[in-house]
């Protein structure tokens, strides 16, 4: 079927948005979550997420010899989560949901923060596996090392476009 | 990068709207409202569109390359009605008054 006009043919991506992602939507724009928003705030709650973040990788990489038993993972994780959730709240969620949920200005910021972050991510990458490589003679590497790596690495990769935003990176470059 | 201006706040001001009542009709975040209105932001061509139709106005009434000269100081800024449709430019009295 050729689609007439400009119109543009509707795909997987491009779908209407369901009510459950607008729900999702609608609490990370509620004004419940207003004292979040504030620029000091936003950069607590960075420091609070890069803190746990550091915190679980460093536990997994001495695991099992000193680790928090499952009770201190099961704390440390959940209030990790809670960081998380709390540094999406304050950029109102921009980084995450669906775009027909954003308006122009939104999109532009978000644009930015995910080319920032990739510029970023590939930075910290590269730092990090030459010193890995680097490192290695000196270091027995074991899996829970890879593990904490790999968390580190993971949450970066997730969290560096909220990030950036909480502090006001991707606004200042546009 | 080039400047422009906008008569936004005035606008608002006059109409007596609030952020969230101009953002629902133009269908934008109250925040981008804010943004546009401190020259932060400047619009994609077809929000510029929509802002001046929302107003009545043509788009170089809303929008320039150079500063607007200062509105006039009067009594009771805020309209409690839009503009009248015997005013001249203000053809979409309808479209204002969704969002009160």
């Amino acid at each position: 079927v050729i689609p007439q006009g400009s119109e543009p043919v509707p795909t997987r991506w491009t779908r209407a948005v369901g009510p459950w992602r607008r729900r999702i939507a609608a609490v990370y724009d509620s004004d419940r979550f207003e004292a979040l928003r504030g620029p000091r705030a936003r950069r607590v709650l960075v420091v609070i997420h890069a803190a746990l973040v550091v915190a679980v990788a460093v536990g997994v990489w001495r695991q099992p010899t000193v680790g928090p038993g499952l009770a201190g993972w099961a704390a440390a994780l959940i209030a990790w989560w809670f960081a998380y959730m709390g540094l999406l709240v304050s950029v109102r969620g921009i980084t995450e949901v669906h775009r027909d949920l954003l308006d122009e200005w939104q999109l532009q910021v978000r644009d930015a923060a995910y080319r920032l972050a990739h510029r970023v991510f590939a930075g910290v990458a590269a730092v990090a596996a030459t010193g890995f490589f680097l490192g290695r003679r000196d270091m027995e590497l074991a899996w829970s090392h890879a593990y904490g790596l790999i968390w580190v690495m993971v949450n970066l990769l997730v969290t560096l476009p909220a990030v950036l935003v909480a502090l006001g990176v991707v606004r200042a470059l546009d | 990068v080039s400047v422009i201006y906008n008569r936004l706040p005035v606008l608002r001001a006059e109409w007596g709207l609030s952020r969230q009542d101009l953002a629902k009709a133009l269908g934008v975040h109250y925040q981008t409202v804010g943004y546009l209105e401190r020259g932060e932001y400047k619009p994609s061509l077809s929000l510029a569109f929509d802002i001046a139709e929302f107003f009545g106005l043509r788009i170089e009434e809303v929008f320039s390359r150079t500063p607007f000269p200062p509105a006039p100081v009067r009594s009771g800024l805020a309209r409690t009605q839009p503009p009248g449709r015997d005013e001249p430019g203000r053809d979409e009295p309808d479209r204002a008054a969704d969002v009160r």
